[in-house]
């Protein structure tokens, strides 16, 4: 139930501090608002253009294809124009009407749609840019609140969650099939690696081992990925530094294992014998470290 | 076993081969950043050529040597994105501000060698910390991992690996060609306007990427539903954003949807990012100290008993950090020698602070997503530059330079060192090799980019929009446009317009989120609110698709079927993306 308060809080608050996070400030309105009047009449006077450009009489070719070229300016032209005008956008008016009965109309649209281009681009580079902290302040009367209050939800959420975490790391796991145990994991290791280093010795060099490395592969989906899976139950409980002192080796172990696997795919058993070694060595160290940690 | 052979790892011919094939993508990646704006990966591509190459060619069975062989490729090959996105920007701005000019050489190539070692001697220590503590993902990397297993695991896998392959494969040629949309818009079909996105991009890779971090790229998901299905709704609708009434409303909204990402959610998204990393870093002091000790005493036990020590020893660490730092404070210096000194010292600490954070940022969020914030990062140590440096252009951008190849750099190499941890290979090797060749990818970007840019007819600019070739139209044409974009921004940042506010109130945000107990929250809300939600979606139905998966077939189908044909997917897309836009660029087109 912990668990899922505090999931709550953490998703309400950060929705609540983000969305207030994300709100501008005064002057960043006013330069968002230029900005989008720079852009969409940017956009539209691009369009002409390249209307324009994309008609461009091609050097040599003959007369008769210049009222193609036209027709194409034209259905560009109307095509940006009912882009810009959704009045015109619904119209039933074909493309050449709309240009012809809308040329002195498109015409002052461009010039008024230039100007505000312009108007535009003359207030934001006439807009002072306020520096880090007034800017900051500046925000933070409109969305500080809701911030700090999404904030608060958040750290509330997180020491609930940390709570859960540890009550269910610390909760006894007799009988439970879903949550390894470590110490029993590492004897199945060790047992694993003694079992497996007389096979190895008696390998050829050139040969596979196939049955140290079937050992091997069943080690690694059946003990090794579980413990790893249940990493952070080991780190609620026993905080990462004590966490760090038993899994360190027992990560050095799993390598050393992968190593041996390696190894002897490539037909080289004398090095998987010395890395079946370091294994036994790094899952030993593990065992006492984590023997530590309990006493 | 008298005569026990040496198994290869670091070995010579992994080294060489991984050079060759990584100063030929680094040169033909630059070339193809410049033209089409993005980079591209190569490990994969490495790998393969190595399982050709030294497996097939030359008879050489090793895993673990073809690690190191595509540990090296990729490293020297991950700068040509670090210089093509940040350098170009210096040559274009050049065109309109002629003092710019001539550009120091130098210095350029001090700052790309200098964020090449920072970025990896300052992200190996974090290896326990991401790999084997927090378990990032790496997608790419457990993809790679896949491929490099492949000659072990058995027909049944290779089966799920080359069937992902085919399918990533089909649908990358079907988008290429337009037979599919790369977006397919149901916000549109359903008659949603156009500020709720309701739409999946078409990536192979992006899914697979999804299938491998399952329920951890969650938070990933649910942060891109909260960015675009409330805080875009809630802005547009309270009229956050205003637009002048005389524009028409489609228009005006259509604008409005662009500036709520613009504005609203990227700066958001990247204080999110800069508050959730820091946070984690906090949080995980203890662990890092502890794999910092473990660090010394495994370099001191390894001594003692004359056995080499499996990670590189902190004083390597320490060493190469302090070279780093050195040539980076050269490279401000000489970039303006006007600023003087002291001040080149302070821009060299804080370009040296910031790219460590964002070198941790960037490897969480290629860790848990394989998605890179680069942009957003990049251009922040560039507006941090900027103003540290009084507007000094040059300074800001060899600086930036630095911080672009070091943050992409500790992605790369925390990658390969996932891969690495699959298939065994010892990290202090691959620590090694990457260190020991990441100049070489700096000189070779930083080069390819002169070369181009002196390539224009009669002294004109041989990139960019004011090129010749751009202006007549030509097959030619390098666009570059990331550069531009920088270049613009670079010339918005002469008026003081950076969203400060934003930045801040989602730093607190980040640190907050991060107090909850789900590793990396922070960073992937951040991440989901900088990227364009159609990634996002298509990367949670990965991430619900394989919850489904394991609850249906358990966790054996996962790691025995599941995560071959993911990584087939992520392989199959990677590869045909390069021969696709290799052929487009040999066709001219």
């Amino acid at each position: 139930m912990k668990a899922v308060i505090a999931m709550a809080l953490l998703v309400a608050g950060v929705c609540v501090s983000a969305t207030s996070g994300s709100l501008l400030g005064g002057a960043e309105e006013q330069r968002a608002e230029l900005k989008a009047q720079q852009a969409v009449t940017g956009s539209f006077l691009g369009a002409l253009s390249s209307c324009d450009e994309a008609a461009e009489q091609p050097e040599g070719e003959p007369d008769a294809e210049a009222a193609v070229v036209e027709q194409t300016r034209l259905e560009c032209r109307a095509g940006a124009i009912r882009g810009w005008d959704a009045e015109l956008a619904d119209s039933d008016l074909s493309d050449a009407d709309l240009v012809s009965s809308h040329a002195a109309a498109l015409a002052t649209a461009e010039a008024d749609v230039q100007r505000m281009n312009t108007a535009a681009s003359e207030t934001l580079e006439g807009l002072a840019v306020l520096a880090p902290g007034p800017r900051f302040m500046e925000w933070f009367g409109k969305g500080g609140i809701g911030w700090l209050a999404g904030l608060v939800l958040v750290v509330v959420g997180a020491v609930l969650g940390r709570q859960a975490a540890y009550a269910r790391a610390t909760a006894p796991t007799k009988g439970s099939s879903a949550t390894p145990n470590f110490d029993d994991a590492v004897v199945t290791l060790l047992e694993a690696t003694v079992r497996m280093q007389p096979l190895v010795a008696a390998t050829k060099d050139g040969d596979d081992c196939a049955e140290a490395r079937a050992i091997i592969e069943h080690l690694e989906t059946a003990v090794l990925a579980p413990v790893v899976d249940d990493r952070r139950r080991y780190q609620a409980r026993d905080g990462v530094a004590v966490f760090a002192e038993y899994f360190g080796p027992f990560s050095a172990g799993e390598r050393n294992l992968a190593r041996a696997w390696s190894s002897l795919t490539d037909g080289y058993p004398h090095v998987a014998a010395d890395a079946l070694v370091a294994a036994k060595a790094a899952f030993e160290q593990a065992a006492a470290a984590y023997a530590k940690r309990t006493v | 076993m008298a005569t026990a052979r040496t198994y290869p790892e670091l070995s010579i011919p992994a080294m060489a081969l991984g050079t060759v094939i990584g100063v030929t993508m680094t040169a033909a990646f630059t070339y193809i950043a410049l033209k089409l704006g993005f980079g591209l990966a190569g490990s994969t591509v490495a790998a393969i050529l190595g399982f050709a190459v030294l497996r097939g060619g030359m008879r050489r069975r090793s895993i673990v040597e073809n690690n190191i062989n595509q540990t090296v490729a990729s490293g020297i090959n991950t700068a040509s994105a670090g210089v093509v996105f940040t350098l170009p920007a210096l040559f274009l701005l050049s065109v309109g501000q002629p003092d710019l000019a001539p550009f120091p050489i130098g210095p350029i190539l001090f700052a790309a060698v200098a964020g090449s070692v920072m970025g990896i001697v300052l992200i190996i220590p974090l290896r326990k910390q991401m790999v084997e503590f927090e378990r990032l993902r790496f997608p790419s990397g457990v993809a790679v991992a896949t491929l490099l297993r492949s000659p072990g695991e058995g027909m049944a896998q290779a089966k799920w690996l080359v069937s992902g392959a085919v399918v990533a494969t089909a649908l990358t040629v079907a988008v290429n060609l337009g037979g599919i949309a790369e977006e397919v818009d149901f916000g549109h079909l359903a008659g949603l306007p156009v500020f709720i996105p309701f739409a999946i991009y078409i990536s192979a890779a992006n899914f697979g990427a999804g299938l491998l971090s399952g329920r951890g790229g969650l938070p990933f998901a649910l942060g891109g539903m909260l960015a675009w299905w409330v805080i875009a709704p809630v802005a547009v609708l309270a009229g956050w954003l205003p637009v002048p009434d005389a524009l028409p409303t489609e228009l005006a909204t259509a604008w409005q949807s662009g500036a709520v990402h613009g504005m609203m959610l990227r700066p958001l998204g990247i204080g999110l990012l800069i508050g959730g990393a820091l946070a984690g870093v906090i949080a995980a002091l203890p662990a890092i100290r502890g794999a910092l000790k473990s660090l010394a005493a495994a370099a001191a036990a390894a001594k003692e008993t004359g056995a080499a020590p499996e990670e590189l020893p902190p004083w390597a660490l320490y060493g190469g950090a302090a070279i780093g730092f050195v040539l980076l404070v050269l490279a401000s210096y000489f970039a303006a020698p006007e600023l003087g000194m002291l001040r080149a010292f302070g821009i060299a600490v804080v370009g040296a602070l910031w790219l460590a954070l964002a070198g941790v940022i960037v490897a969480q969020a290629t860790g848990a997503t394989d998605i890179s914030p680069l942009s957003g990062l990049s251009l922040i140590a560039v507006t941090l530059m900027f103003f540290l440096s009084g507007g000094n252009v040059t300074a800001a951008i060899v600086i930036g330079v630095a911080v672009c190849v070091a943050i992409n750099q500790c992605a790369d190499m925390m990658s390969d060192l996932k891969s690495g941890h699959l298939v065994g290979s010892i990290p202090r090797k691959q620590q090694l090799a990457q260190l020991m060749m990441c100049w070489i990818g700096p000189l070779v970007a930083v080069g390819v980019v002169y070369m181009l840019w002196n390539s224009g007819a009669g002294g004109t600019p041989g990139f960019g929009s004011a090129s010749l070739a751009c202006i007549e139209g030509a097959p030619g044409c390098l666009p570059a446009p990331q550069a531009e974009a920088l270049a613009s921004t670079i010339q918005a940042l002469a008026t003081g317009d950076a969203p400060i506010d934003k930045y801040a109130a989602g730093a607190a945000i980040g640190a907050a989120v991060s107090v909850f107990p789900i590793g990396g929250l922070g960073v992937l809300l951040g991440l989901a609110m900088y990227l364009p939600f159609s990634i996002t979606l298509g990367y949670g139905i990965g991430c619900v698709t394989s919850m489904g998966l394991e609850r249906g077939f358990g966790k054996a189908f996962i790691g025995r079927k599941l995560v071959p044909l993911a990584a087939g997917l992520i392989i199959g897309e990677a590869l045909t993306q390069i021969i696709w836009t290799l052929v487009k660029l040999g066709g001219g087109s």
